[in-house]
């Protein structure tokens, strides 16, 4: 840390992560092994496996708990509750979405103190949740949307969004649509379903390359050709036929891939989708009736 | 989601007052049966050690993270142990977003003054090379869930987690005096001690209730906490809160405490050995 945070115990002024003297990941530049599968044994256009479930927090009016592969994602929901009254009036509701993201879950310690990237997840994750909540129907009120990242193993932004939009569902929130979200990546022109957190730093070192490549104006792209990037979309598939609620991209990437791409992307959110609704069904039929109130 | 009992919302004390009065609590223990308590190890993949404590509803996960830093000029062959207790609002709707309140800071200082002053870790162990490299071990724990009595479920998780901690070797050549790790983790923390705590809320001085939920807590002002080691000495006791407890209670703690200690501890051991095997399992 570079300042004393004075609400924490503070370690000592400096320390060295181990991973800055050994890499966590063999730094290769392949995705693919001999054998035509990942360096996860999955092939280039399968998921991860994923885990869902609702209600796990008892303290929440919803709750929900998301595994997409190692990365693990925790969601509360609570409200809607009145605005703070300093605000000025709002005919429709508002929604707080706050990522935290613990300093344990990453290969290198984050630092407790929200940093850009975190603050950056919390406004994408609102973004796409404004989008479906029905905000008319909340008038002055406020949604407050946390979520604790426990793991961060690749595809952290589509796994918050998906564990925001079950903990919304299971708080009762009125919404036009379940949003789910995944990710794909573009790396060498080939196109990878559900990009873990190696791949993912694999594309930002392949991403600096170019930058430096380009900068230093030599014109060795042999190594470069091709598109590398990736992308998180989040859909609401049934919303008037198929809503897209956001979309973040990195890299550069033909326009070609590009549409192959986000098909692909589209289609996986589908998929994920029906798990959800899945999920969601269960807990409602699992759900005990309310007790009827003694008058 | 619960049911809402209008009672419960429109005048809590008198609603909790009539659980007590039949020797009972609204989650329907009596005053000295505890939740069941459920650990598992190694459940955080990027950690070095890691560990998740179930206290009923009380979640609680703990992720050791190492570094290796330059150690102090006062402890020159001393490493270190950094534990921060992060109370998210994820977990609560009592907490905020924001820095750490008083629960958060209060817990994480006892933690710290109780690996500090006891003899829990071997602080030498942690020192790869005196004046120039030592491990400093930042432990976090997050609450997930809370429902009460975080001191518990925090102490138990910090400890499995330094138990299930594992350091790669680290080899200095002598020459260039430069480090390299091995790409194994296989060095174990010597851990002399495994605290264990028991916590009562204070309902009033006459009434202490085990184990305390979010419920309870609300209605309570204050909390003992007994820390016993692995043999039932006494490591800490710790009194909080406004509202007095009768002195001669105070034995009546340590031995509720002494006797849950054997429980605990199966708990603990059981967790180690069945993450132990699983590993082993794995080529």
């Amino acid at each position: 840390m570079n300042y004393r945070d004075s609400r924490r115990n503070c370690g000592p002024e400096t320390a060295t992560p181990i991973y800055v003297l050994k890499s966590p990941f063999n730094e290769k530049e392949e995705f693919l092994l001999n054998d035509g599968k990942r360096s996860d044994d999955r092939a280039p256009l399968e998921v991860r496996k994923m885990y869902f479930g609702v209600s796990n927090i008892s303290q929440a009016k919803g709750s929900s708990y998301v595994e997409l592969g190692s990365t693990k994602v925790v969601c509360g929901v609570y409200g809607p509750k009145e605005m703070a009254p300093s605000s000025i009036f709002k005919s429709t509701g508002q929604v707080l979405c706050e990522v935290k993201v613990a300093p344990f879950s990453s290969y290198v310690r984050r630092s407790p103190v929200p940093d850009r990237q975190v603050k950056e997840l919390s406004m994408q994750v609102k973004d796409a949740l404004e989008a479906a909540i029905i905000l008319e129907e909340y008038p002055k009120a406020q949604i407050d949307v946390f979520l604790t990242v426990v793991e961060d193993s690749g595809g952290v932004l589509a796994a918050c969004v998906t564990a925001a939009s079950l903990a919304l569902c299971d708080a009762d929130i009125r919404m036009y649509d379940i949003v789910v979200a995944a990710s794909v990546a573009w790396y060498n022109d080939r196109i990878y379903l559900d990009p873990s957190i190696e791949e993912e730093e694999c594309i930002a070192r392949a991403g600096e390359r170019l930058a430096t490549s380009k900068s230093s104006a030599s014109s060795t792209e042999d190594e470069l050709e091709g598109s590398n990037g990736s992308v998180t979309v989040a859909l609401m598939p049934l919303y008037a036929n198929g809503q897209v609620a956001t979309m973040v991209m990195s890299g550069s990437v033909t326009a070609a891939k590009l549409q192959d791409g986000l098909d692909a992307a589209l289609e996986t959110c589908r998929k994920v989708y029906a798990i959800a609704k899945q999920v969601l069904i269960q807990r409602v039929s699992e759900a005990k009736l309310p007790e009827k109130l003694e008058d | 989601m619960a049911p809402l009992n209008s009672w419960e919302v429109i005048e809590p004390a008198n609603y909790f007052k009539s659980f007590v009065d039949q020797s009972s609590r609204p989650d329907g223990r009596d005053w000295n049966t505890a939740r069941p308590i459920s650990v598992r190890v190694g459940s955080i993949g990027t950690a070095e050690g890691s560990a998740t404590v179930r206290l009923g509803n009380t979640t609680i996960v703990c992720g050791v993270k190492a570094e290796l830093c330059r150690p102090s000029l006062e402890h020159p062959t001393r490493g270190f142990v950094v534990p921060n207790v992060e109370l998210y609002p994820c977990c609560s709707s009592t907490f905020k977003a924001g820095p750490p309140g008083e629960k958060a800071i209060s817990t994480s200082q006892f933690l710290q003054r109780l690996l500090q002053n006891n003899e829990i870790i071997d602080y030498e162990q942690l020192c790869v090379v005196p004046n120039k490299w030592a491990w400093c071990l930042y432990c976090d724990i997050l609450c997930l869930d809370y429902d009460g009595n975080l001191i518990d479920s925090s102490l138990l998780s910090l400890v499995a987690a330094l138990l299930h901690l594992s350091l790669p070797t680290v080899n200095i050549d002598p020459d260039t005096e430069a480090l390299s790790l091995s790409q194994k983790h296989t060095q174990k923390l010597t851990i002399k001690e495994r605290p264990m705590s028991t916590t009562f809320a204070v309902y009033n001085s006459d009434i202490q209730l085990l184990d305390p939920s979010a419920a309870d807590e609300a209605e309570c002002g204050g909390e003992v906490s007994v820390v016993l080691m692995e043999s039932g000495d006494v490591c800490s006791i710790r009194k909080t809160g406004g509202r007095q407890v009768s002195s001669g209670k105070v034995q009546g703690f340590i031995s509720t405490a002494q006797s849950r200690l054997s429980g605990i501890h199966e708990t603990l051991k059981e967790a180690l050995e069945l993450h132990a095997s699983a590993n082993r399992k794995e080529p």
